[in-house]
């Protein structure tokens, strides 16, 4: 492995690295704007320069491989100047913005200003004006002013979605962003520009003027629009979840996320069930789950359970035991429906969990053999956790005919209204748990906000039913129920505490 | 240098009382002491008296609960138990930034809030390593003054007031009122003032501050006059001051005692001149010190600071040049606003310093002053982070209200009041 020297210390790295991923390995900082490892190399901002004894100008440490021998300096006086200078440059024109701008608070400007310059401002000339505000797509939005040029974005379009739709215009000091004629930054993975952007130019439409980063509080999670299980951070405050962004995984999804994906915060904050329900009224949750109770027990024949492939392998395992608990012999599985897949990231099932939940319950057929049951009379009574029905809300409804139901939902859905009593549960936001994702890979999720209003977690209101219908199926917390789950095994992935 | 030879009472004024009483059963004994029975008392099957003093009590400075053990009239023993301030200081310290802590350190010793300002601002200008403009160390030497002449006015004063000297409480409260006005001419607020910068002061001083300010000195020098001559020849605050509640020089600095109370005692200590700070190495004062270590030691030391805090403040309205108060560094001091709402460094640099801080390189450091109790001093640790990390007052109090168990032993109930009031405990500094 080559050695070079770092600021006077030696260090031994990887060959072929740049010297901003060998500094990074060394502990040390070295300030940039263009450079993203998973994009092409520009050295467009020059804010990485450092000095390279033998070179006789600064090279951009995002450009320059190391080399073994190599001595390098990253915060000598030349250093400093070139980067004092780089940063004046781009303030000469940057708009005032910071109280209206959204990325105060995680701007690399503002950042990289007081670390390595905090120099006054020098110009003579009126500020350059450009145009602001720009709608560039459904859900982004562009401000040319603040921009600063890094084409971080336009090298994304061009190299990780190949949609093209961004060029960079005019030439100088009038060069913007903009869009290719005649297209929109429409493309399913267009709010990655607004995470890759490192100044205010991008930002999201459906963030805009919500509320201050500083004030946000994270937990990591896994999002819950599809199969593949992306790796996701939600954000939030107010318990509410504000906004989603990506964490990073090299195996799943890298650094990015699809826009379905991230706005699928927004059914957790909205139009939720939040007190339990009994014949549309609504009463406490120990009245509920005996009310509940009395329609399991007052239905002529079978009892069918329908399971959702939304929930986690936790709910799933404790759906599994209620079944077995209360002899039901019809399990049906039940979910978003199929939707739009690609190459990249999208996989077509829309429920996060639906390998983790057949895992526990093997034999659960679909939502098709659910109607044809019921059309057939096969069915005395319905136990269904979850609001979603493959798309078939309004049929099964009209097929339920008037045997006892008993749901466990988030919201009202197509059939609700012909439950007789419906419990709260919580979101895949308020819950800790885990997913699998379609490749079989078992993430953990954590709970970033607190359960909206009364609703409970499945695997805590199922087994409370349960016990009610005169069974013993109780848990005192999710812990106990994982350690069941593993038995003897090896825990669960988890993150570190 | 010593001043004993100042503090020596009115030659005139007797020192002793006798009462010529024929068959007076209690002719021994006066003040400063238990009374005993005579030998042919019967005798009585006595238990110790257990009396709870405080949390709320009149005569109690602040609140603190003090648990009696009585003989008679004789204190046999005291448990202080204290706690009944603590608003914790420290802990919100570690949540704010470090300019933030200001309003904080103000009500530490909320009779001389300046000084707490004074010694946090050095202790994080210490890790910083940055030195503050020669204005603004004249003028906080002269905050400090101004908050110690406060805070001295406020405890001699409420001791005489305990006592029975009502017209010396309302004189001295007429003084301090003048040093209250010229706070808030200074700054806006008479005690809660956050007046000291990270790397200075807020602002500089007014127009027509020097003036104010020779008024309010020579104003109080007058009351001062008629104050002393209240105290010292008044029979009854002698009698129930002297040689009341005295420690040795040896123990007060066994106890820990620093400042007003350890100079009554004799010792010559005073960290302005022991380890000068500030501007303190160019002016000329004394220090203020006593012999027996009694409570009108400690009070008289108190009313002798006073003069020389004023010689303090008279030298540096002449000596203090002109020039900035706040350090021009990017860093630490916050942007004109013209510059903040045209220029997008002046924009980025206030946000940076409100939002996250100054960033504190990573340390510990320990800044020590004169408070006007003792020696004030804040020890921080910095993270590297826009907040302290820790943020521990070291209050003067402290040790003096360790020592309250053994200077009240032996002491009758109504000597508690000089010997508390002559402490100064402030309750603020003690328990953060």
């Amino acid at each position: 492995m080559p050695k070079i020297t770092l600021n006077g210390n030696e260090l031994e790295v990887p060959a072929g690295i740049n010297l901003i991923e060998a500094a990074r390995l060394g502990g040390v900082e070295v300030p940039y704007y263009c450079y993203h490892p998973a994009l092409s190399v520009v050295a467009q901002c020059r804010m990485c320069l450092v000095d390279v004894k033998g070179a006789h100008k600064l090279s951009p440490a995002c450009q320059t491989r190391v080399a073994d021998g190599m001595v390098v300096e990253t915060q000598n006086p030349k250093v400093k100047t070139a980067q004092k200078a780089v940063l004046e440059f781009y303030f000469l024109n940057h708009p005032v913005d910071c109280p209206i701008c959204d990325q105060a608070g995680e701007c690399k400007l503002q950042d990289y200003y007081m670390k390595y310059d905090k120099g006054e401002h020098r110009s003579f000339d009126h500020r350059l004006e450009k145009p602001k505000r720009q709608l560039f797509g459904p859900q982004v939005v562009y401000d040319a002013e603040r921009c600063i040029l890094c084409t971080r974005c336009v090298r994304y379009t061009k190299e990780i979605t190949k949609t093209h739709e961004l060029v960079m215009h005019q030439r100088g000091e009038h060069n913007e962003i903009g869009l290719f004629p005649g297209v929109e930054l429409d493309n399913p993975y267009s709010m990655n520009v607004v995470d890759l952007c490192p100044v205010g130019a991008l930002t999201s439409r459906d963030f805009r003027f919500k509320v201050r980063v500083w004030m946000l509080k994270s937990a990591p999670s896994v999002c819950s629009g599809c199969a593949t299980g992306c790796n996701v951070v939600l954000q939030h405050h107010d318990n509410k979840v504000q906004r989603v962004l990506p964490r990073e995984n090299p195996e799943i999804n890298r650094y990015w996320l699809c826009d379905e994906g991230r706005l699928r915060y927004h059914p957790v904050n909205e139009e939720r069930l939040l007190k339990p329900r009994v014949e549309g009224s609504e009463v406490s949750w120990q009245d509920a789950v005996s009310k509940a109770a009395e329609t399991i027990a007052s239905r002529r024949g079978d009892l069918g359970l329908v399971i959702s492939a939304q929930g986690t392998n936790e709910d799933a395992h404790v759906a599994a035991k209620a079944a077995e608990l209360l002899g039901v012999k019809r399990i049906y599985i039940g979910g978003r429906p199929a939707g739009e897949s690609d190459d990249f990231l999208r996989h077509a099932d829309k429920n996060p969990n639906r390998k983790g939940v057949l895992s526990s319950s093997p034999s659960a057929a679909s939502v098709d053999a659910l109607l044809a049951d019921l059309k057939a009379a096969k069915l005395g009574g319905l136990l269904v956790i979850g609001h979603d029905l493959d798309g078939k809300e309004t049929e099964i409804a009209a097929a339920l005919g008037g045997i006892p139901v008993v749901g466990l939902v988030e919201r009202e859905s197509d059939w609700t209204m012909k439950a007789r009593v419906l419990l709260p549960i919580a979101t895949w936001a308020e819950v800790d748990g885990h997913f699998t994702n379609h490749e079989g890979k078992v993430q953990p999720i954590q709970a970033s906000i607190r359960a909206n209003g009364e609703s409970e977690p499945t695997w805590r209101a199922l087994s409370r039913l349960v016990q009610k219908l005169g069974h013993k199926l109780s848990y005192r917390s999710l812990r106990e129920l994982q350690a069941e789950m593993r038995g003897d095994k090896q825990p669960a992935p988890a993150f570190p505490a | 240098m010593a001043r004993s030879e100042s503090l020596t009472l009115d030659p005139k004024v007797p020192h002793a009382f006798h009462l010529e009483v024929e068959d007076d059963p209690f002719e021994d004994s006066m003040s400063g002491g238990g009374r005993t029975a005579p030998e042919d008392a019967p005798d009585l099957d006595s238990k110790p008296m257990v009396l709870n003093m405080g949390p709320s009590h009149p005569a109690m400075h602040g609140v603190v609960r003090m648990v009696l053990t009585l003989d008679g009239e004789t204190i046999k023993k005291v448990e202080p138990e204290i706690g009944y301030m603590h608003r914790c200081f420290e802990k919100q310290a570690e949540n704010a930034t470090w300019t933030q802590v200001f309003p904080y350190t103000d009500r530490l010793n909320y009779a001389s809030a300046f000084m707490n300002n004074v010694a946090y601002a050095g202790a994080v200008e210490k890790l910083l390593q940055i030195e503050i403009p020669e204005r603004a160390k004249y003028l906080r030497v002269l905050i400090s003054e101004i908050s110690r002449v406060s805070d001295h006015l406020t405890c001699v004063g409420a001791g005489a007031m305990e006592l029975g000297a009502f017209t010396v409480f309302l004189y001295m409260i007429q003084a301090r009122e003048l040093f209250y006005q010229l706070a808030e001419e200074i700054c806006g607020a008479r005690l809660t003032v956050s007046y000291v910068r990270i790397g200075g002061l807020k602002a500089d001083l007014p127009v027509g501050f020097e003036e104010n300010l020779e008024t309010a000195l020579k104003q109080t020098e007058k009351l001062l006059t008629d104050c002393k001559k209240l105290i010292l020849r008044n029979r009854i605050y002698i009698d129930r001051c002297k040689n009341v509640g005295g420690l040795s020089q040896a123990e007060a600095l066994s106890f820990g005692y620093t400042g007003p109370c350890l100079r009554a005692t004799g010792v010559d200590y005073d960290i302005r001149k022991s380890h000068p700070y500030l501007v303190y190495d160019r002016l000329d004062f004394e220090v203020v010190v006593g012999s027996r270590g009694d409570s009108l030691d400690r009070y008289l030391v108190r009313l002798e600071e006073i003069y020389e805090s004023i010689k303090i403040i008279r030298q540096v309205m002449k000596q203090m040049p002109k020039g900035p108060v706040l350090l021009d560094d990017p860093g630490v001091a916050l942007p004109p606003k013209e510059l903040v709402y045209n220029t997008i460094e002046g924009m980025m640099r206030h946000f940076k310093l409100i939002m996250e801080g100054i960033k504190v390189p990573k340390g510990e450091a320990y800044y020590y002053t004169e408070g006007a109790n003792g020696e004030l001093g804040f020890y921080i640790v910095s993270d590297g982070g826009g907040g302290p990390y820790k943020c521990r007052p070291r209050s003067p109090g402290f040790a003096i209200v360790s020592s309250i168990p053994r200077v009240l032993r032996g002491a009758q109930i109504a000597d508690i009041i000089p010997i508390y009031g002559s402490l100064n405990y402030i309750a603020g500094e003690v328990e953060r």
